[in-house]
């Protein structure tokens, strides 16, 4: 018998999902689809048919991501329509009649500097003077989809028409599903405890069951097939993220509880996060709707994982800028791990700076902020952690204010002066460092 | 032969007298057509009588004709010949006969040129009616005047500043207005400043007309000559709308053409049908367009067009002027039935053709008439007058702006209608107009200034093409490279445009013009932003201010803002600002009754109004946001109840609709002195701050009086964002 879950496009679980987005796109309005990594985004999409509006598809993630013209080229292709520029684009989404492009891992556009450009534009082009529902947009990512914006740009958010449809944990009934698609006898409760509603870890355990392994050996062998992505789904979790799971009671915590308990609000968009990225699960207790804990094999990973690297961003400035490095750093706290000196005086205390800074700078940190001043160019310690932080490459995110470094890199973005409102600075940074899907 | 004769004469061939009746009877209304016929007469007669009872209820239509088709299909040439004659014989609706060409309204201070105007009027030939000259004593004056103006074809309104002050004219204004909105009548309505700076409130549709000025069109002798060279043109215009609705048919053509539909006949009277275009065309079917010009539009002209649309499809019906309320009240109808007629407006129909936006236009408005959509949902900008609730003095005051030649900048919080609101304005406006959304330029290119200046001059173009004939250029193909050659075109068009009739000025609409104002320190940017609306500056300000401009905009920086990198800012100190506001509770309960009727809701509780009121503050988004979540939970179809509301409140919390909504529209755009004075406000405490940061709130409508206005914003502030904001300024 063919295993189902190898090479599996099952689609259980997910109607409501479906149901709303093709009303969306019946109607002509575009979607943001976001959840987390093989949360089956893909798979939705792919039930995605056409009955009231052509479908057209594009994968980011097959794109060259060069500048806005190869994206345009994209979009032609899935319209089966060469085109390269704004116009030709628009001219192909006129003739095409009522049509929905479908974007996979369209977060990995955000980046992009030129991205917000075109974003902006695909806004006008499905409001009332351009072609307004005549396009639909679906644009599936991970969370960082949602709340993007353009920080050099004060108009409307580009995604902000859009609908945010937001994946949740398959419930007990799909799961059950699963297990019968499967034709093996295995516990249901067992099963959603340690995959929770997360349907890649369901096909993956029950694919090692159908093969022939015990209940726990499949696990094990989940584990090991699985935990390259546990890594990617700390990080969309973010730390706020993290702390929740932490947080989260064995017996979960009432629904309402989010919204109307003190010790719970705080962690509401934290729990709406984990939520899409499956790493809780809906239950009901005693007849009351909870969330509860989501993959017992995610969650003890969490638990014992080895340290990712210490910081997300350490800031690199001249003691001048203390104030502006220190804004950042209560902006970012909450959601990143952010390496200011002035905070770690303990830490450094005692330490061989010679050593202790090109180590944070060049090894413990996943990108190295630079305030670039004239004093930042000319002192000594300021020159230790730029050349420490500029001997890996794609870590260096350099804010123009006055002078940059003689030797910085020829092909290093910096951004200029104009962004010292920290607001906007901190937009980008967010950005920047919310982990791709 | 008349077609009610012809029609019988054929059924008195197809059938015997108990074949007719029988067919008469399994036909729709069939019994009560049978007992209204006379039971014993000749067969002629019988079938006259038929005829005549089909008729006046609307039943002799393209389903009737099938019907015999399927009862005699032999005779089928002769049925369809009968069905042509049928759609031939349309009735003509008589005009009221003009006897005056001019009704002059005035106020009593300004008679000496009100018997000016009328002698330059009278010694071209035309026909004046100034009410000292025609009432003879002892005529009822209210009666004869009001009389006088009904039988006018032009009410010419002098406006100065004694009209706000003058009941009768300002009586006569509005029964001026009444005329035009009966389009059977073709009467119009001029206005002629006789001052300068002219401010007169209460007269908004006024003031959005083309008018005309002694100062600038050459005195009165030069509005004389003018008027009546419009009087031909009008005359014309009204010959050929006698002639049935064809041009209101042609326009529809248009229309469905531009949006990318293939238009064809139609089987019904005043019908055509049309094609939906690309990959969807070989599984669609031909959809239903009713025309329906003269008279206006009742609900069995509704009725009608839905008996001819096929299960699924849409049906569109297309008129003039409003609709009555019975008309609107049938469609509601309908669509809680499941049925689809999209009504579409003659204004709203020609406007899509001057703006160049047909398809989207047309999308919106199908979107908007499917049967059994929540209509609460909202996301992208009204095209729909209908659903534009609490604005109608803001147009008013707008509308007056523009008629004393003032730049409009409307400011107001994302999501709270700006766009929505300029799309309703400009279809009001009867100048040329310019609309253009800032976003689909590149900022960082310095070439969107020569595609704001084409977009500009091929919206004249396209305002001219739809109004003469003979405009002397196509839209698009012109492309200036600078200001000099901008206003070289636009001067041209306006040459040509003031030999045929009332100058107006163009209006250009700018939104979303935070999108291509320049940061400190974006030096291109700044040179484009210079060069572009510098152009525009230029144009609205020089010797002939041929240009005003409407621009939209979060916050006031492009008024407010002096310097840029590399210059001056053309648009500082430039613009009178006007916030858009909170919708006022009224305002709100009128959107929510009259959005849940067009449902199939006819009971919405006051709680439930209150509460909802409460928490949007006003803020039409929101409140459509909440609506609609009460509405998904309703627990009774045709009611909405408070615990509906809270029950939608809750699952909108679930999924953080509304805590995204706030983050990324309203707290992401503020600076940190802002959410702090928002943390303190949310957590009751009075709002200390800089005067700058307080008075930008209040004009964003996020504080008001020491509370914020919007209660679910406050709460979720509260909740989720007063700790880090706080913290984020004490350091």
């Amino acid at each position: 018998m063919m295993n189902p879950f190898i090479h599996s496009q099952l689609f259980l679980g997910r109607q409501r999902e479906l149901e709303r987005l093709r009303r969306n796109v019946a109607h002509g309005e575009s979607t943001l689809l976001i959840g987390g990594r093989r949360a089956g985004k893909t798979r939705l999409l792919a039930q995605l048919d056409e009955r009231d509006r052509a479908i057209a598809r594009t994968d980011v993630g097959e794109w060259t991501l060069g500048d806005e013209t190869l994206a345009i080229r994209a979009f032609g292709r899935a319209l089966e329509v060469d085109c390269s520029t704004r116009d030709e684009l628009f001219d192909a989404f006129r003739r095409a009649g009522p049509v929905a492009l479908v974007i996979d891992e369209a977060d990995r556009l955000l980046g992009e500097p030129w991205a917000a450009g075109l974003l902006a534009w695909m806004r006008w082009l499905i409001g009332p003077h351009g072609l307004g529902p005549q396009v639909a947009f679906v644009l599936a990512g991970g969370p960082v989809l949602s709340g993007y914006h353009n920080p050099e740009d004060n108009a409307s958010p580009p995604l902000n028409l859009s609908e945010r449809l937001y994946l949740r944990p398959l419930d007990r009934q799909a799961c059950q599903a699963f297990i019968e698609v499967g034709g093996v006898g295995i516990d249901l409760e067992a099963l959603i405890r340690k995959a929770g509603g997360h349907p890649w870890l369901l096909e993956r355990i029950l694919r090692e069951v159908v093969d022939g392994q015990e209940f726990e050996e499949a696990v094990e062998m989940t584990f090991e097939h699985t935990h390259e992505s546990f890594s990617v789904w700390r990080r969309q979790l973010g730390e706020d993220g993290v702390a929740f799971l932490r947080a989260l009671p064995e017996e979960g915590v009432p629904w309402r509880a989010f919204s109307d308990d003190p010790a719970w609000t705080p962690h509401h968009t934290a729990m709406i996060r984990a939520r899409h990225l499956c790493m809780i699960r809906e239950g009901v207790v005693e007849q009351e709707r909870r969330y509860l804990p989501g993959p017992a094999l995610f969650l003890a990973w969490l638990r014992s994982a080895p340290a990712e690297p210490e910081w997300d961003l350490a800031i690199s400035y001249a003691s001048e800028d203390e104030p502006l490095a220190r804004e950042i750093t209560q902006g970012l706290r909450n959601e990143f791990r952010v390496f200011f000196a002035p905070e770690h005086d303990a830490w450094m205390w005692g330490k061989d700076l010679n050593r202790a800074l090109p180590h944070v700078y060049g090894v413990q940190s996943r990108f190295v902020l630079v305030l670039s001043t004239a004093a930042y160019v000319r002192k000594h310690w300021t020159r230790i952690e730029f050349e420490a932080a500029r001997a890996r490459e794609g870590r260096l995110l350099v804010v123009n204010l006055g002078e940059l470094p003689p030797d910085m890199p020829q092909d290093v973005v910096y951004r200029e002066g104009s962004l010292v409102q920290t607001v906007r600075l901190l937009d980008v940074l967010r950005e920047k460092l919310h982990p791709d899907d | 032969m008349s077609r009610q004769l012809e029609l019988r004469d054929l059924l008195v061939s197809l059938f015997t007298p108990e074949e007719l009746r029988r067919f008469l009877l399994h036909g729709p209304d069939g019994e009560a057509i049978l007992r209204s016929l006379p039971e014993s007469t000749s067969f002629a007669e019988l079938a006259e009588a038929s005829v005549e009872a089909l008729e006046r209820r609307g039943l002799v239509d393209e389903r009737f004709f099938e019907r015999m088709t399927q009862a005699r299909p032999r005779r089928v040439k002769d049925i369809e010949s009968a069905w042509r004659s049928w759609l031939r014989g349309e009735r003509r609706v008589e005009q009221p006969k003009a006897e005056w060409d001019f009704f002059i309204a005035y106020a009593r201070p300004d008679r000496l040129l009100a018997r000016a105007l009328s002698d330059e009027l009278k010694s071209l030939g035309c026909r004046v009616f100034l009410d000292r000259d025609e009432i003879a004593p002892g005529d009822d004056w209210i009666q004869a005047v009001h009389e006088a103006q009904r039988h006018s074809r032009v009410t010419v309104v002098l406006l100065s500043s004694s009209t706000g002050a003058a009941f009768a004219q300002r009586e006569e204004i509005a029964t001026g207005f009444s005329l035009v909105r009966d389009a059977s009548l073709g009467h119009r309505v001029v206005p002629v400043f006789l001052e300068k700076v002219l401010q007169v409130e209460g007269l908004y549709g006024l003031m959005s007309l083309s008018g005309l000025s002694v100062q600038e069109d050459g005195g009165l002798k030069g509005i004389a000559l003018r008027l009546r060279r419009m009087l031909e043109t009008a005359v014309s215009h009204e010959a050929s709308l006698q002639t049935g609705d064809q041009e209101l048919t042609k326009l529809a053509r248009r229309f469905f053409r531009a949006a990318g539909r293939e238009v064809g006949e139609g089987n019904s009277r005043n019908g055509l049908t049309v094609l939906l275009p690309g990959p969807m065309e070989s599984v669609s079917e031909p959809e239903t367009v009713e025309v329906c010009g003269e008279p206006r539009p009742s609900r069995v002209d509704v009725r009608k067009l839905a008996s001819r649309l096929r299960p699924g499809l849409i049906g569109y019906f297309v008129h003039r002027g409003e609709l009555p309320l019975d008309t609107e009240e049938a469609l509601n109808t309908l669509r809680v039935q499941g049925q689809s007629i999209v009504p579409l407006s003659e204004r709203l129909m020609s406007t899509a053709l001057q703006d160049a936006n047909a398809s989207a236009v047309l999308h919106s408005m199908s979107q908007q008439g499917r049967g059994g959509d929540d209509l609460f949902r909202t996301r992208n900008a009204l095209v729909d007058r209908r659903f534009l609730f609490g604005r109608s003095e803001l147009l008013a005051r707008i509308g007056s702006a523009l008629g004393r030649g003032e730049q409009i900048l409307l400011t107001g919080n994302r999501k709270i209608g700006k766009t929505s609101f300029l799309n309703i304005l400009r279809q009001d406006l009867e100048q040329p107009a310019a609309v253009i959304d800032l976003q689909r330029y590149d900022r960082t290119r310095p070439n969107w200034v020569e595609k704001l200046f084409h977009e500009i001059v091929a919206a004249y173009d396209r305002w001219g093409g739809n109004r003469f004939k003979d405009w002397p250029a196509e839209p698009g193909n012109e492309n200036p490279a600078d200001a000099l050659e901008l206003e070289g075109m636009l001067g041209e068009r306006r040459r040509w445009h003031a030999e045929r009739g009332p100058l107006s000025r163009l209006v250009v609409i700018l939104d979303e013009l935070e999108r291509l104002l320049p940061q400190p320190g974006e030096a291109d940017i700044a040179r484009s932003f210079i060069r572009g609306m510098g152009a525009l500056r230029a144009l609205a300000q020089g010797g002939d201010r041929f240009v005003s401009i409407i621009a939209a905009d979060l916050r006031p920086t492009a008024n407010r803002r002096n310097r840029l990198t590399n210059g001056t800012n053309p648009f500082f100190e430039f613009f009178q600002e006007m916030p858009l506001p909170l919708l006022a509770r009224k305002s709100v309960d009128e959107m929510i009754g009259t959005i849940g009727r067009m449902m199939g809701v006819g009971f919405v509780e006051m709680h439930f109004l209150e509460e909802l009121f409460d928490l949007s503050g006003g803020h039409p988004f929101v409140a459509r946001t909440l609506a609609s979540a009460a509405y998904k939970q309703r627990r009774r179809q045709d009611r909405l109840l408070l615990d509906d509301l809270h029950e939608g409140l809750a699952e909108l919390e679930d999924d953080d609709v509304l805590g995204n909504f706030f983050d990324e529209n309203f707290w992401l755009p503020l600076d940190g002195e802002e959410r702090r004075i928002l943390a303190a406000v949310a957590s009751g405490e009075s709002p200390n701050g800089s005067p700058k940061a307080r008075a930008s709130l209040k004009r964003q409508g996020l504080v008001d009086r020491s509370r914020i206005p919007i209660a679910a914003f406050a709460d979720w502030i509260l909740r989720y964002q007063a700790d880090s904001a706080m913290k984020a300024a004490t350091g």
